[in-house]
């Protein structure tokens, strides 16, 4: 036999399975989204056209045809003694598809909104052209194999082969012309955005208080319960009412959408109440950077083991870091010191880096003001800040510059540069 | 030592709220707390917020609006004369004014003692136009228009009357009270073709003139969906990023106890844990559960997400609605709870097909602030979210 005809004949054997697996599958999927929305005639399909005392049967008739066909074509394949029937099985699976092709092109017309419901769920978007190209292409190829031999084992391998990819050469043919081929891949590949995830405030406000920013601005806080609780696609915000030398704020954390480890920010503005122009806008009393994070890991091990003192831990880090008169009674959370048997196995290392250098005792630095929305009308007075505020975050932001005596009799750091390794907290910020 | 943390959120709503000012100051206080994330923006979400909230917080005088409404004290063929809550108005109609009552009408079909809501043309040359223009021209008015959209409760003929006169009463979510939709016999065959199933447990969604504790239905808004309302179709997955901007279909709501003249948006996705959805596991001070005496009252913050995914946001927050057949954009703040859009699926036909599903529920002013025309019920919309 030419090679032509081999294949010719393989293509029209590969017909019948091919249109009844489609057939059944048509029929599961309309199955499923009836049985999910426990109404027969839910699905959006060209039942719709028909008047609607008419469509549960519509809709039952059209499922009913399809196993029907669908079993019918499976029967009939393979018995030779069932020629007949099954010549009018596949006619009838061949008219089957040019009422679709007719009732489709109709929908397109008359319901241009509505989807097809070939395949339930999965056939949601409008009509198209693809759609009647399916429909025709199954319809002919049902036709095509009207007078193929009963189907059998393949006789010899390369028959089996050229089988298989006659069967997966349709099979692609028809995935690239079904609208249902990206609705399936979207499924396969989803993950919820962050944006529509959804995450009880609770979560949220227990990874804020586990975090950086809450150790750092709570003494300001005067509420241990939450002002406001909103949220904004992929961050939620969460307001506490603060004093800051006598004067009301609102410490406010924007905490990222995700379960572990998420970026917290924060800011400290004016207070503000009432309804209109006065309320507004924002005044940013303090908008400070984080402190560059100590080093961690395998560094601050390193560091421990190399280093005859300990790395100033808990209260006498805190007394380090904040050295102002202002830290002096807050209650600073302690984290633990390396346990000895890490820091034993790690091999030792000179003292990484300069990480911190002493900083200039007198302060010279011009006042910073503080950044501010634009009030327009509204000046708001410069509020001068602390030039140094980023390593001594409890200094009130309100308070006069000028040389603190307290800060002339305790050590003072200043990092130098950022570590290599452990650089600003934005660096875990996903980039949105 | 750390103590649970509690938040007990209620159903959000910028007008019924106590205190507003905590809503409209969110959109600058996350200004403020991320703008030393990029460092920017901060002023752009400033400028964006002031025309957001210019309705609510720097009303511009009437003669100024696009939009105004009020009540007619008198009308002739070539003036309209309204009473709004800021004064006497008096406006010029000309020919080229479309006039809506039930139906295209002529000015003269206006009545004393309707309520007007009219879009003003721009005055001069679209390059003359200015924001403190007096603008006095009408270039549309409806009368008495309003609007009932969700879940009928039940369908009896009218006691009196014509036979074929229908009573609906419709479920509108449980932020609002329930309303009465007559369908007279004369509109009743041309609502059946878009709505067929007029039965308890269905959705409605149409258009028609206020009347004296009903609404008397004049023109289907949309197609009725399918599905009972408590069954809608599950949400559509969203891999990667959720859209920004997001297309779908924009419609409008009755005032209620809103101001007829806030620029708003009811947004059908807050934010379920400190939103609507948060407090509507607790009925409503004064009003029975939802299906203690009604089986087919459908709460549609328990049914599912809709059928377009949609950023969740809060009231207060501020988003840029685009009017894509008209062109016109407009930033406008989030100001209450839109959840019966979600039970919606359809699409807008006005200029294109849109997507499916309602992203926008705005205020009557919006939508017309917007171009759109009230009687067609919706507009395709893009809807941009700030980064």
């Amino acid at each position: 036999m030419p090679l032509g005809g081999a294949v010719l004949g393989a293509a029209r054997e590969v017909q019948v399975p091919i249109l009844a697996l489609l057939l059944l599958g048509a029929c599961a999927a309309k199955a499923q989204r009836a049985i999910r929305t426990r109404s027969i005639d839910t699905a959006i399909s060209p039942a719709a056209m028909f008047p609607l005392r008419l469509r549960n049967s519509t809709a039952v008739g059209l499922c009913a045809s399809e196993l029907g066909l669908g079993i019918g074509l499976l029967v009939t394949a393979g018995d030779p003694g069932t020629a007949a029937a099954a010549v009018t099985v596949r006619v009838a699976t061949a008219l089957l598809f040019a009422i679709a092709v007719a009732a489709l092109n109709e929908m397109r017309i008359s319901r241009p909104d509505a989807g097809c419901g070939c395949f339930g769920d999965l056939s949601d978007a409008p009509v198209t052209m693809r759609s009647l190209a399916r429909s025709a292409v199954l319809g002919l190829a049902a036709l095509g194999s009207v007078g193929t031999p009963p189907l059998r084992v393949p006789a010899s391998p390369g028959q089996g082969a050229l089988l298989v990819l006659a069967a997966a050469c349709e099979l692609l043919l028809v995935a690239a012309i079904s609208p249902e081929t990206s609705e399936i891949l979207v499924r396969l590949g989803y993950r919820e955005p962050c944006e529509a995830r959804r995450l009880p405030v609770a979560r949220t406000l227990a990874s804020l208080r586990a975090s950086r920013a809450w150790r750092h601005y709570r003494p300001y806080l005067t509420a241990q319960a939450p002002g406001d609780v909103w949220r904004e696609g992929c961050w939620r915000f969460v307001t506490y009412p603060a004093s800051v030398d006598g004067r009301d704020a609102d410490v406010v954390f924007s905490v990222y959408l995700q379960s572990r480890r998420p970026a917290v920010l924060a800011a400290v503005v004016a207070a503000a109440s009432g309804l209109g122009p006065q309320s507004l806008p924002v005044e940013t009393l303090r908008v400070e950077r984080l402190p560059a994070p100590w080093p961690a890991g395998r560094a601050r091990a390193a560091a421990t083991a190399a280093s005859p003192a300990p790395w100033p831990a808990g209260r006498a880090r805190a007394a380090a870091t904040a050295a102002s008169p202002a830290s002096a009674g807050v209650r600073v959370p302690s984290r633990p010191a390396v346990p000895a048997p890490l820091a034993a196995v790690v091999v030792p290392a000179p003292r990484p880096v300069p990480t911190f250098t002493p900083a200039p005792l007198a302060v010279t630095a011009p006042e910073r003001a503080a950044p501010t929305v634009a009030a327009p009308g509204l000046p708001s007075p410069p509020v001068p800040v602390h030039p140094l505020a980023h390593v001594a975050p409890r200094v009130s932001a309100l308070a006069p510059a000028g040389p603190d005596p307290a800060v002339l009799r305790r050590p003072r750091f200043v990092p130098s540069r950022p570590p290599a390794r452990h650089a600003p907290s934005r660096r875990r910020l996903p980039n949105i | 030592m750390r103590t649970k943390p509690e938040w007990e959120g209620g159903c959000d709503d910028l007008v019924e709220s106590a205190d507003p000012a905590h809503f409209t100051r969110r959109p600058l206080l996350r200004a403020a707390v991320l703008s030393q994330r990029d460092g920017a923006g901060q002023r752009d979400m400033t400028r964006l917020h002031e025309a957001a909230y210019e309705s609510l917080l720097r009303p511009r005088p009437v003669a100024q609006r696009t939009v105004v409404a009020g009540t007619i004290s008198d009308v002739s063929p070539h003036v309209l004369i309204l009473q709004t809550p800021e004064g006497e108005e008096r406006l010029t109609m000309t020919p080229a004014t479309a006039t809506w009552r039930g139906g295209p009408v002529a000015p003269t079909g206006l009545r004393h003692g309707d309520h007007v809501i009219a879009r003003k043309t721009a005055p001069g040359p679209p390059a003359a136009r200015g924001a403190g223009a007096r603008r006095t021209i009408v270039e549309r008015a409806w009368a008495g228009i309003g609007r009932a959209t969700g879940t009928i409760l039940e369908a009896a003929p009218r006691a009196a009357g014509s036979p074929r006169d229908l009573e609906l009463l419709v479920d509108e979510g449980p932020a609002k009270p329930r309303k009465i939709v007559l369908i007279a016999h004369a509109v009743y065959r041309q609502i059946l073709v878009r709505f067929p199933r007029l039965e308890a447990g269905y959705l409605i969604d149409v258009i028609g003139l206020r009347d004296e504790g009903f609404l008397r239905a004049i023109s289907p808004a949309t197609s009725q969906p399918a599905y009972r309302a408590s069954q809608p179709p599950a949400p559509p997955l969203v891999s990667g990023r959720v859209p920004n901007p997001v297309s779908g279909s924009a419609v409008w709501h009755d005032p209620g106890e809103e101001p007829a003249t806030l620029l708003g948006l009811a947004y059908p996705a807050i934010d379920p844990e400190t939103g609507c959805e948060h407090a509507a596991r607790r009925p409503p001070r004064g009003r029975p559960p939802a299906r203690a005496g009604q089986p087919h009252a459908v709460d549609p913050h328990d049914s599912g997400l809709g059928c377009v995914r949609l950023p969740y946001l809060s009231v207060g927050s501020v988003l840029t609605v685009r009017n894509d057949c008209a062109g016109l954009s407009v930033p406008l703040p989030v100001t209450s709870c839109g959840a019966a859009a979600r039970l919606f699926c359809d699409r807008c036909l006005q200029c294109s097909t849109s997507p499916r599903g309602r992203i926008a529920d705005l205020t009557m002013a919006a939508f017309v602030e917007l171009g759109g025309r009230l009687e067609d019920g919706c507009f395709n919309a893009s809807l941009t979210v700030p980064g």
